[in-house]
């Protein structure tokens, strides 16, 4: 899994496969992300092409660190794979999810 | 060159050897004609490993591999590529074989073989103390080079993959679904979803999934 970040405030996108061998750079990203002023964090997952369970376990931390610190975290443009996770575990539900 | 033929079992075995070393050797090594394909620190067990088996169908593709190549590399979306190119598989199948397998391999790495406390699982700081314990047990030759086993069979109608590992089993009985919003506890709603049957066998060492081929 790569992350790609800029330092302008803009979204933040994850590419390659998210699964639960990427939580060290996936912490550090949140860390990074939360650690920085703003309301509203937006990750990209169009380029993400598989996420397993231990992906959206990790998502929902996310979710958990952003509520902490009084943010709100968008997840935008899941495709392929991931979308059809999306709608098994009824993610949807559970986060914005931007199409 | 990242293939090897053991000279030692006959021509027809379709036996190649893997250098665990990235997704591009391990490529090569599933290239056809392999069928069956063994980690270069297991090779000397083959012999115990397919004692048994069926070595003369040409449709089937085994994957013998250790735990720490099984995590550290994604062997997964390599092996199920291979399959691809000796079966049929639609966009839809291809997407449900390749999320069950993963998550029936990653049970079997996590907790078959490394056997991590899915606790550790329920934050972002506890995952990072499972690194730690991951990585001495990795790096462990005992735990390290304990075995993963991937096994495909297919017929026209029908393909089956077997995922075992070498832990002391797990009872799945006990398994709940996941909360809504639950840290863990998706991957046998998962592997549910994804194939058409799952069934755990071995005291919970092997689970077979089992998933219809279009005609």
């Amino acid at each position: 899994m790569q992350i790609h970040m800029d330092n302008a405030g803009g979204p933040i996108a994850m590419s390659g496969e998210f699964t639960f061998s990427d939580h060290v750079p996936f912490k550090q990203m949140v860390t990074e992300i939360f650690a920085a002023p703003g309301r509203s964090v937006v990750i990209d997952l169009s380029k993400l092409d598989f996420i397993d369970s231990a992906g959206l376990g990790m998502l929902l931390l996310a979710r958990d660190e952003a509520k902490k610190n009084h943010r709100e975290l968008i997840l935008r443009r899941p495709s392929g794979q991931v979308k059809r996770m999306f709608a098994v575990t009824k993610f949807n539900t559970l986060f914005t999810v931007e199409e | 060159m990242y293939v090897s033929v053991d000279r030692q079992v006959p021509a027809d075995a379709f036996l190649s050897c893997w250098n665990g070393a990235s997704e591009q050797t391990l490529d090569a090594a599933l290239a056809r004609p392999a069928r069956r394909c063994i980690e270069a620190g297991l090779l000397d067990r083959s012999a115990e490993i397919y004692e048994g088996a069926d070595l003369s169908t040409d449709k089937a593709l085994s994957l013998v591999i250790t735990t720490r190549s099984a995590y550290r590399h994604s062997v997964v979306k390599t092996y199920v590529q291979a399959l691809g190119e000796r079966l049929a598989l639609t966009e839809d199948l291809r997407i449900r074989v390749y999320s069950a397998v993963q998550e029936a391999l990653m049970n079997a790495v996590l907790h078959g073989n490394l056997r991590i406390d899915g606790g550790l699982r329920g934050s972002l700081d506890g995952l990072i103390a499972a690194q730690a314990i991951i990585e001495a047990k990795l790096e462990s030759p005992e735990v390290g080079s304990s075995m993963i086993r991937l096994d495909a069979d297919w017929t026209s109608s029908a393909l089956a993959i077997t995922v075992r590992d070498s832990g002391d089993g797990y009872d799945y009985s006990g398994v709940r679904p996941a909360a809504e919003d639950g840290m863990s506890g998706r991957g046998l709603e998962i592997l549910q979803v994804f194939s058409d049957r799952v069934t755990v066998l071995n005291g919970g060492t092997t689970v077979r999934l089992e998933f219809q081929l279009c005609p």
